[in-house]
């Protein structure tokens, strides 16, 4: 229902567009007549197996839906196009990448309730491909995939601080030792070495939970999320 | 699914400790290196380690007083770019730049060895050398080949099994970059275009078809962009390795015509069109058909003799004109009699391995397969659907490398990953 009146309204725009470059609105060239294919030869519309669906095309899953407009808008707040080309961007991690991440760090990520069952379940807002259709893996953050990784480092948290000393990533490595994490175990859990900042705040974290294992969930939570959102 | 009241209680904590550890990352950006990585601003030099599998390139960019790098003040891009504080304040970060590289070439982080190795590798040269032996690590390592078949498949938007095999364009392209072979193989390979891969190994195999030109003859490829005319099949390739959508040629002297500009090279009667054509394509009344069909028509009859399953017939269009009723193309439906085929206006071409030998030849593919690299590099969309385009100022050192070096993907790779911007955050 949602995505068709998006449809629509996505469509309204570039209809009357359309409509109002001509002088006779009525144009009959402009219409498709019985859905499918155009009946008239000529017609500039077109249905789902039309061949002349320019527009619809410009917009749909096989561009994508980016705004040039907007993207110039956004990319002037950074600089010209070659400051702009230059400066790595933001996208998130693969699906693959992302199970390859938490598994090595000791998730089940084949569970069906916890982290797993959320990254299971996760495929479509974490942007799978749908190859079928021709729409690649959608790595541009969206609401719905940063809110979904979200959930799944916060249920992971509890894993990887159980499991840590014993994943395939960190084996024997201390995350925390006397409710005060290292530097090694945070720079396994972020895949960079660790400032001194991250320990600090991390342990700021467990000082100020309800308990030091809540805190220390808290903080491994907040570390996986601040790190492994972005590629 | 729901959330048990402890995952609820740790996620209102991890909100703000989000929060902490972001404003963190950001800072920790703004500062990095100056004494984790300890690293001076080295500029652009990219010279390949001691025992590197994959040459660096020749002619390393200068680098340039603004921080720049690869371009900067006099290179012909913008004057003023390296004056961009979001520039001038990068600072070297191997450490960042390593674990975005290892998630991009291997799906994985890299290991906690590495992490501390290349931090206490030193600083400045020696800090360089450490992390471009773990790129060249990455790029060695078996995981790199299912990378590669991952990212041609979100290339060329095609994967999965089933009859035809929709995967084995990705897994040839992949084994082209894996194995080292140039980049225009993708257009010019005469024999097994459909490999498999399973266990680490590619098996090389034939697709089957009496013609073989690279992926441009591969049955999942041609079956997943079938379509009325073939004509998604020609877009697929401009928007796949030109990297740009059509109108892909423009005359230097536009015409006004109809209600807009005719701005293709192509004479305009190189098309069919008239009152008796199936489909005018030099119909004028609301858009210039022309612009980008005098390029499309001369290609598309080529992927016109391959069916809905991708199965190729020489003797036989097998795609279909939308009118009413739907009929099969003819040639006269694309270009009117006498008018050959064509790659671009003055680029004759008679069969498909003459379109992939053109393709092969034209320098604006060796620049997208560049830019593309680029793109994936630094995490920025896709250079068509993301609108995420490089002045070519950027790319002009990498492509010419690239061109001047036998066109293979892993240096291109090894190039970019170890590029001066890249290291920078």
């Amino acid at each position: 229902m949602n995505r068709a009146l998006l449809s629509v309204l996505a469509a309204t725009p570039i209809a009357l567009a359309i409509a109002g470059c001509g002088s006779d609105a009525t144009n009959d060239h402009l219409l498709n007549q019985g859905g499918g294919f155009a009946t008239d030869p000529d017609s500039l519309a077109g249905g789902v197996g039309g061949t002349f669906e320019h527009q619809a095309a410009s917009v749909g899953p096989d561009n994508g839906v980016t705004d040039p407009g907007v993207k110039k808008v956004e990319d002037q707040t950074v600089g010209s196009p070659e400051v702009v080309a230059r400066m790595h961007g933001t996208q998130k991690l693969p699906y693959a990448t992302l199970g390859s991440v938490l598994a090595d760090l000791g998730v089940n990520v084949q569970a069906q309730q916890g982290a797993g069952g959320l990254y299971k379940s996760g495929t479509s807002s974490l942007g799978v491909p749908n190859y079928a259709n021709r729409v690649p893996e959608q790595l541009v953050p969206s609401t719905s995939s940063l809110a979904k990784q979200f959930d799944i480092f916060t249920a992971a948290a509890p894993e990887v601080v159980a499991n840590i000393a014993m994943s395939k990533r960190c084996p024997a490595v201390v995350l925390v030792m006397n409710n005060q994490f290292t530097p090694e175990g945070i720079s396994c859990l972020l895949g960079k070495p660790a400032r001194p900042e991250h320990v600090t705040l991390a342990n700021q974290l467990v000082t100020e939970a309800t308990t030091p294992q809540l805190g220390i969930q808290i903080a491994v939570a907040a570390l996986l999320s601040a790190a492994h959102t972005s590629e | 699914m729901e959330l048990s009241t402890k995952e609820k209680t740790m996620r209102s904590g991890a909100v703000r400790g989000v929060a902490l550890l972001a404003a963190l990352g950001v800072s920790g950006v703004l500062i990095a290196c100056s004494t984790d990585d300890g690293t001076s601003l080295g500029g652009g030099a990219t010279g390949g380690g001691t025992g590197s599998p994959v040459p660096a390139m020749t002619a390393p960019p200068a680098p340039t007083a603004g921080g720049g790098g690869t371009t900067g003040p006099g290179s012909g891009g913008d004057p003023h770019a390296g004056d961009n504080p979001n520039i001038a304040q990068r600072e070297i970060n191997y450490g960042e730049a390593l674990r975005t590289a290892s998630l991009k070439l291997v799906g994985a982080l890299p290991s906690l060895a590495d992490i501390q190795s290349l931090a206490s590798a030193g600083t400045g040269t020696f800090a360089k050398a450490a992390y471009e032996q773990k790129i060249d690590a990455l790029l060695a390592d078996p995981r790199f080949a299912q990378m590669q078949i991952t990212w041609w498949r979100n290339t060329l938007k095609t994967g999965g099994g089933g009859m035809p095999s929709f995967d084995t364009a990705a897994v040839f392209a992949a084994s082209v970059v894996i194995g080292d072979r140039p980049y225009t193989d993708l257009f010019t390979a005469t024999s097994n275009t459909c490999p498999t891969f399973a266990n680490g190994t590619f098996t090389p195999a034939s697709c089957g078809s009496t013609v073989t030109a690279g992926i441009l003859t591969d049955p999942g490829l041609m079956a997943q962009y079938y379509s009325n005319m073939a004509f998604r099949r020609a877009r697929f390739v401009q928007e796949t390795f030109v990297c740009t959508k059509f109108p892909a040629e423009y005359s230097k002297t536009p015409v006004p015509m109809g209600s807009s500009l005719y701005t293709s090279p192509w004479d305009f009667t190189t098309i069919t069109g008239g009152a008796t054509a199936k489909i005018n394509f030099q119909d004028t009344s609301a858009v210039i058909c022309a612009n980008c069909h005098t390029t499309m028509n001369h290609i598309a009859p080529l992927f016109g003799h391959f069916d809905a399953k991708g199965v190729y017939d020489p003797q036989k269009i097998s795609v279909m004109t939308p009118i009413t009723p739907p009929t099969t193309t003819t040639m006269a439906d694309w270009l009117p009699a006498g008018q050959g085929l064509a790659w671009r206006n003055g680029t004759p071409i008679t069969d498909l391995p003459s379109l992939g030998t053109a393709m092969a030849a034209d320098p604006d593919i060796a620049r997208c397969a560049v830019n593309r690299v680029w793109d994936w590099a630094f995490s920025r969309g896709d250079i068509v659907n993301d609108l995420a385009t490089i002045p070519s100022v950027v790319t002009d050192d990498l492509t010419k490398d690239f061109t001047t070096n036998g066109m293979k993907m892993k240096r291109l790779i090894r190039n970019v990953f170890t590029s001066d911007d890249f290291v920078r955050f």
